[in-house]
């Protein structure tokens, strides 16, 4: 499964409009970007604010200098690296990189059509935010961004074969850890 | 081969689960005017600081021209130097062995007086 050719291509249409219009088109790429962005910075933090904290760190270093964006080969992998560099910075200001058990700190959307599904949502999330970052990383980019592990190692600076080792033992611990999760949810 | 395909079943099971938490987690709403402000104002400074130094860039090199050009303006040979050797030259050529030599005196002469005035300043 390969990233989605389009939402590459709408991030770098919108990367060019930045470098050609300035700040005023940062708008676009906010919209484009920010909840897969938060999403993904939400696993390396566990933490919104602190996950808030570094997209917006990310854009505003984008919009000074759009032109860094621009020239990379793919501004949304360059986009993600960033966003991962700044997210590991606060983890290490912060000191908080420890597992998390719940998921209050959590901005969530609730459909009233999805109200059945937010149990097993929740059981998920709990689930990734108990894998260590090394792992819970590579599940987010793999799943939600459908990134190759060749594309995934570039990002995280790995060798593939490392990226596909995590995503193993991520997916053998979500695994675990869902099944549990829905037995005690039968029980209930 | 029966425990493989199991193991790989499970595998897809969990990553549709997954798949279909994406988009649970939202960024809050307060996210985007926040981000766009920042970006506005950061955006606005740098441009700020660009401009200064690069006027201070600008009057550093008018600063040193101007300042090159005021020690070194009284030293500079001028054309109409040159000719006033040329005709001194001339002058002396008549009876001092050659016209060779009449140009080195008056050289050293215009020398002299571009010490002289050197010093004086």
């Amino acid at each position: 499964m390969a990233l989605p050719d389009d939402f590459s291509q709408r991030v770098r249409d919108c990367t060019d409009r930045l470098a050609a219009a300035g700040v005023d088109a940062l708008g676009a790429l906010f919209d484009l970007t920010s909840h897969r962005l938060v999403r993904f910075s939400v696993t390396l933090t566990r933490n919104q604010h602190d996950a808030e904290d570094a997209v917006q760190a990310c854009l505003v270093k984008v919009a000074g200098r759009p032109l860094l964006l621009a020239a990379a080969d793919s501004p949304w992998a360059y986009l993600l690296q960033m966003v991962r560099n700044e997210s590991l910075a606060i983890i290490r200001r912060k000191r908080r990189a420890g597992v998390v058990t719940s998921l209050t700190d959590l901005v969530t959307r609730r459909r009233i059509d999805e109200l059945e599904q937010e149990e097993t949502h929740r059981a998920v999330w709990l689930a990734i935010r108990s894998l260590p970052q090394e792992q819970a990383e590579v599940v987010v980019l793999k799943i939600w961004e459908a990134m190759t592990f060749a594309e995934i190692a570039q990002i995280l600076e790995a060798s593939p074969n490392t990226v596909a080792s995590r995503y193993q033992y991520a997916m053998s611990k979500l695994a675990a850890k869902l099944t549990k999760a829905r037995q005690e949810a039968r029980h209930a | 081969m029966h425990n493989l395909v199991d193991w790989q079943e499970r595998y897809d099971e969990v990553e549709a689960l997954v798949q279909a938490a994406g988009g649970y987690v939202q960024a809050s709403d307060d996210l985007r005017p926040r981000v766009l402000e920042t970006a506005r104002t950061e955006v606005g400074e740098l441009r700020g600081r660009r401009w200064v130094r690069q006027a201070s860039l600008a009057a550093a090199i008018v600063g040193i021209a101007v300042s090159i050009r005021t020690t070194t303006g009284g030293i500079e040979p001028k054309i109409g130097d040159a000719e006033v050797v040329y005709e001194q030259a001339s002058q002396k050529s008549v009876g001092a062995g050659g016209f060779g030599w009449a140009l080195v005196q008056a050289f050293c002469e215009l020398r002299e007086r571009q010490s002289e005035k050197l010093q004086s300043d």
